[in-house]
C-alpha cells in the first residue's frame, strides 16, 4: 500500500512540475490552427462552388481569415516563454492566412485590399521563393486597382529582384514566363502616363533580362517566351525594325510552332503599316492566306490584303476582296464585320453615303457584338452632324443610345468590355454636340449598371463636365458622389486624384 | 451441452440483467465509470481549456507526441491517446466499480443482501482487472503486429479477425473473476481460478454474450480507426462525439454483460428460473 501511494505521489509531482510551465504559446497556436482550419474549410467550399459564385461563403471566409490576421501578435509582442517552434508555427499560420485573405479579396474584386495583403505576405516571406510570386500577385492586384504609383514601385522591385537574385538564374530551373511580362506591364504604365524617358529605361532593363534568359536557357520554351515579350515591348515603343528582327529570330523555334501563323501575320502587318514596305507585306500576306487556309489568321491576312489594295490604288480589287470575305461563312464574324466596316468607310469617302449607311446598319443588325458594330452608330452620327443634318443626327443618336445602353447594362460581352461601349457612346454624343446630355445620362443611368461600370461612368461624367462643359463645380459634385458610392473601388482613388487636379488651378 | 441450452443460459443471464436494471445501486457504478471516462475524454479533447491545461498539455504531449498538440492532428490522435488511459482506468477503476455493481445486482436475483464493503478486496479487484485487460488486449495487439507485417489484403484482414476472436476468448476466460470477488470475496488467485471454472461450465453462453458486446461496440471502434478520414471529410470535432457516444454504448453493454455473467455464475436453479 505504501508503494502504491509512493507511485501516486511521484506521478503527481511530475504532473505538477510539468504543469508549472506556461502553455500559453501552445494554447494560442492551437486556437489559431482551429480558426485556420475553419477558414480553409470555407475557402475549399468557395473553390468547389466557384462557378456558382457563393458570395456569402466568400464573406464568411474573408471574416474567418481576417480574424486570424488581426490576431497577428498578442499585446506586448511575442512572450519570451513561447518556444521557437511555436513562434515559427504562428508565423506560418499568419503567412498562409495573409495569402488566402489576399486571394479572397482578389476574388471579391477588392484589388486594393488584395494588393495590400499581398504586400504584407511578401514582406514576411522576404528572400524566400514565395516572395517573388507574392509580389507578382501584388502587381496584378494593383494593376486592376488602378493604383499606378504602387504598381510602378512593386514592378520595379520585381525587376530588380530578377536582375540581382542569382538563385533565379539556375540553368536547371528556368524562370517562370510570368516574370518576363513584368517589364511589359511597367512599360505600358509609363507609356500611358506619357513618361517616355522611364519607358526607355524599363525597355533597356527588359532587353538585358531577355538577353540573359537567351544565354542561360538557350533553345528553350522560356527563351521563346522572352522573345515574344521582347517583340511586344518593341511594338509598344514602335521599334518596327527591332520587332521584325525579333520575329525573324524566333520563328524557327519549335516552341512557337502553335503561333507561327500569328507571328507571321504580325510581321506582315508591321511591314505594311510600320515600315510601309507594302510590296513585301503583300507578298507575305498572300503566302499566309495560302499556308494557313481556313484559319482565322488566313482570313485576317485576306482582310489586310484588301485594305492594302483599297489604299494602294486598287480600290475595286480591294472592295471585291472585302465582299468575298463578307460572304464567306467560314470566316470569323468579327473579321466579316471589319470587312463590312472597311467597305462602308470606303464608299463614304467616295461620297456614296446612302450605300454606306445601309452597310453600317447591316453591321449593327448582323454582328451587334463586334467592335465594327460598336463604331457604326458613331460614324453615322458623325456624318449627319458634319453635313449639317441635325434632325437626322438626333434621330441617329436616339438609336445609338438604345444600342449602347443595352450593351452596357449587360456588362459588355466576351470580347468587348462595357467601358468600351461607354466610351463609344460618349464620343457619339460629343460628335452630335450633346455633351450636357451624355454627362447627365452617365450620372443618372449608372444605378442600373454593374458597380465598376457605374463608377467608371461617374468619372467620365465628371471629365465631360470639367473638360468639355467647363463646369468644375458639377465635376467636383460628381466625383464626390463617386467617392461616396464606391469608396473601396479603384475609381474612388481616381476621383480623389481628379479632384486634386481640379483644385490646383483654383489654388494657383 | 447443446446450442439450445446455451441460448437458454444466455436468456437467463439477460433476464438477470433486466431485473437488476431497476436497482439504482447496480446501475450507478456503471454510470460512475462512464462519467470517469467522459471526464478523461474531455480532459484530452479540450486540453487547452483554462483550468486544466496545466495537466492536460503534458498528458497529451506524453501520450500523443508533439504533433498531437496541433489542430486537427490532435483529434486524429485522440482515440490513440485515450486507448492506454482507458485500459488503465478499466483495470484500476472500471473493474472494481463493475464488481460493486454486480454485488448490488446479485441482490435482485440472489435475494441475499451483502452489506459488507468491497474495499478490502480492492487490490484483488485491480489484480484481476489487470489480468482481464491483458487477456483482452493481448490477442488483438499480437494480431495487429502480425497484420502490419503482412500488409493490406485478405490475409491481413483474416489475421485481424483472428485477433478479435482471441480477444473475446481472453476476456471470456477471466470475465468471471470480478464477479467471483463480488459474490464471495475471494482472493485474486482464487477469483481467477473460479473464473476459469465458471467459464468451463458456461463456455458457449459466455462467448455468445461477449461476442454480442463486441459486435455492439464494433461500429464505434471501426469509425475511430479511421479518425483521419472523419477529420478530413467531416468535422474534426465529430471524433469527440463518436468517442462520447461509444462510452454510453459501452456502459450499457458492460452493465448487460457483467450482470448477465453474474446471473450465469449464480446459476439458474438458485435464481429460480
Amino acid at each position: 500500500m505504501v508503494k502504491v501511494r509512493l507511485v501516486f505521489a511521484v506521478c503527481a509531482v511530475a504532473l505538477v512540475a510539468g504543469g508549472c510551465r506556461s502553455h500559453d504559446g501552445i494554447r494560442a497556436r492551437y486556437g489559431r490552427e482551429k480558426l485556420l482550419w475553419r477558414a480553409q474549410l470555407l475557402e475549399r467550399r468557395i473553390n468547389l462552388a466557384f462557378l456558382r459564385g457563393s458570395s456569402s461563403d466568400l464573406a464568411s471566409a474573408i471574416a474567418a481569415f481576417q480574424q486570424i490576421v488581426d490576431s497577428d501578435r498578442p499585446a506586448g509582442g511575442v512572450p519570451a516563454d513561447w518556444s521557437p517552434q511555436t513562434v515559427r508555427d504562428m508565423k506560418k499560420i499568419q503567412s498562409v492566412s495573409r495569402v488566402a485573405l489576399a486571394t479572397l479579396y482578389f476574388l471579391q474584386k477588392r484589388y486594393h485590399d488584395a494588393g495590400e495583403m499581398y504586400r504584407r505576405a511578401a514582406n514576411s516571406a522576404r528572400s524566400t521563393p514565395a516572395d517573388l510570386d507574392l509580389r507578382m500577385s501584388r502587381v496584378r492586384s494593383l494593376y486592376l486597382a488602378g493604383d499606378t504609383d504602387s504598381l510602378a514601385v512593386s514592378a520595379e522591385r520585381i525587376i530588380s529582384r530578377i536582375e540581382t537574385d542569382n538563385s533565379l538564374w539556375t540553368p536547371s530551373r528556368p524562370l517562370a514566363d510570368v516574370y518576363l511580362n513584368v517589364p511589359l506591364v511597367l512599360a505600358q504604365q509609363y507609356l500611358e502616363t506619357r513618361n517616355r524617358a522611364q519607358f526607355k529605361r524599363v525597355a533597356q532593363r527588359a532587353e538585358t533580362i531577355y538577353d540573359r534568359v537567351a544565354r542561360t536557357w538557350p533553345d528553350s520554351a522560356v527563351t521563346a517566351s522572352a522573345a515574344i515579350a521582347r517583340m511586344n515591348l518593341q511594338m509598344m515603343g514602335k521599334n518596327w525594325t527591332g520587332t521584325l528582327k525579333t520575329i525573324r529570330e524566333v520563328l524557327p523555334s519549335q516552341y512557337v510552332a502553335p503561333m507561327r501563323g500569328e507571328l507571321e501575320l504580325i510581321r506582315a502587318e508591321v511591314l505594311a503599316w510600320g515600315t510601309k514596305d507594302t510590296a513585301r507585306a503583300r507578298k507575305l500576306l498572300t503566302a499566309i492566306s495560302h499556308d494557313y487556309d481556313g484559319s482565322r489568321t488566313a482570313a485576317a491576312a485576306r482582310f489586310d490584303i484588301a485594305v492594302l489594295e483599297l489604299h494602294g490604288g486598287q480600290p475595286d480589287q480591294g472592295v471585291a476582296r472585302l465582299v468575298a470575305l463578307e460572304a464567306d461563312k467560314s470566316v470569323d464574324e468579327s473579321i466579316r464585320a471589319r470587312a463590312m466596316l472597311a467597305r462602308a468607310r470606303h464608299v463614304e469617302k467616295a461620297n456614296r453615303w446612302d450605300e454606306a449607311v445601309v452597310v453600317l446598319r447591316r453591321i449593327m443588325g448582323l454582328y451587334p457584338d463586334t467592335e465594327a458594330a460598336m463604331e457604326a452608330p458613331l460614324i453615322i452620327t458623325q456624318h449627319y452632324a458634319r453635313t449639317g443634318h441635325h434632325d437626322l443626327a438626333l434621330q441617329s443618336l436616339k438609336s445609338a443610345r438604345e444600342y449602347y445602353l443595352t450593351r452596357i447594362e449587360r456588362g459588355g460581352n466576351r470580347s468587348i468590355p462595357a467601358s468600351d461601349f461607354t466610351d463609344m457612346m460618349i464620343e457619339t454624343y460629343l460628335s452630335a454636340g450633346k455633351a450636357d446630355a451624355i454627362a447627365s445620362l452617365l450620372e443618372s443611368r449608372g444605378a442600373r449598371w454593374k458597380p465598376a461600370d457605374a463608377a467608371g461612368a461617374l468619372i467620365r461624367s465628371a471629365a465631360i463636365y470639367s473638360d468639355v462643359l467647363d463646369n468644375p463645380g458639377q465635376a467636383r459634385r460628381v466625383l464626390e458622389k463617386c467617392i461616396e458610392m464606391y469608396p473601396e473601388s479603384r475609381y474612388a482613388k481616381l476621383a480623389r486624384r481628379e479632384m486634386e487636379q481640379l483644385q490646383q488651378p483654383a489654388a494657383n | 451441452m447443446s446450442v439450445e441450452s446455451w441460448i437458454v443460459d444466455v436468456l437467463h443471464g439477460l433476464s438477470c440483467a433486466r431485473r437488476s436494471l431497476f436497482r439504482a445501486g447496480a446501475v450507478l457504478p456503471f454510470v460512475a465509470f462512464a462519467a470517469v471516462q467522459i471526464g478523461m475524454i474531455l480532459l484530452l479533447a479540450e486540453f487547452t481549456a483554462p483550468g486544466i491545461h496545466w495537466i492536460s498539455v503534458p498528458l497529451v504531449r506524453v501520450l500523443g507526441g508533439e504533433h498531437a498538440l496541433h489542430y486537427p492532428m490532435h483529434l486524429v490522435a485522440l482515440p490513440g491517446m485515450y486507448e492506454p488511459l482507458y485500459l488503465a482506468l478499466l483495470a484500476v477503476v472500471g473493474i472494481p466499480l463493475y464488481a460493486a455493481g454486480v454485488r448490488q445486482a446479485a441482490v435482485t436475483f440472489q435475494g441475499r443482501d451483502t452489506r459488507s464493503s468491497l474495499r478490502p478486496s480492492w487490490i484483488a479487484l485491480v489484480t484481476v482487472g489487470v489480468v482481464y485487460v491483458v487477456a483482452a488486449v493481448a490477442g488483438p495487439t499480437l494480431s495487429a503486429v502480425l497484420a502490419g507485417h503482412t500488409g493490406e489484403g485478405a490475409a491481413s484482414a483474416g489475421i485481424r479477425a483472428m485477433g478479435v476472436v482471441l480477444g473475446i476468448v481472453g476476456q471470456a476466460l477471466f470475465v468471471y473473476s470480478p464477479v467471483a470477488i463480488a459474490l464471495s470475496a475471494q482472493s485474486a488467485t482464487g477469483a481467477l481460478r473460479q473464473s476459469l471454472r465458471w467459464f468451463s461450465t458456461y463456455p458457449g453462453p459466455t462467448l455468445i454474450l461477449l461476442a454480442v458486446v463486441a459486435l455492439i461496440n464494433l461500429p464505434g471502434t471501426l469509425l475511430l480507426e479511421h479518425a483521419d478520414r472523419i477529420v478530413l471529410k467531416f468535422s474534426p470535432e465529430l471524433v469527440i462525439y463518436i468517442m462520447l457516444a461509444g462510452v454510453v454504448v459501452e456502459a450499457i453493454s458492460a452493465f448487460v454483460l457483467f450482470t448477465s455473467i453474474a446471473g450465469l455464475a449464480v446459476g439458474r436453479k438458485q435464481v429460480g428460473w
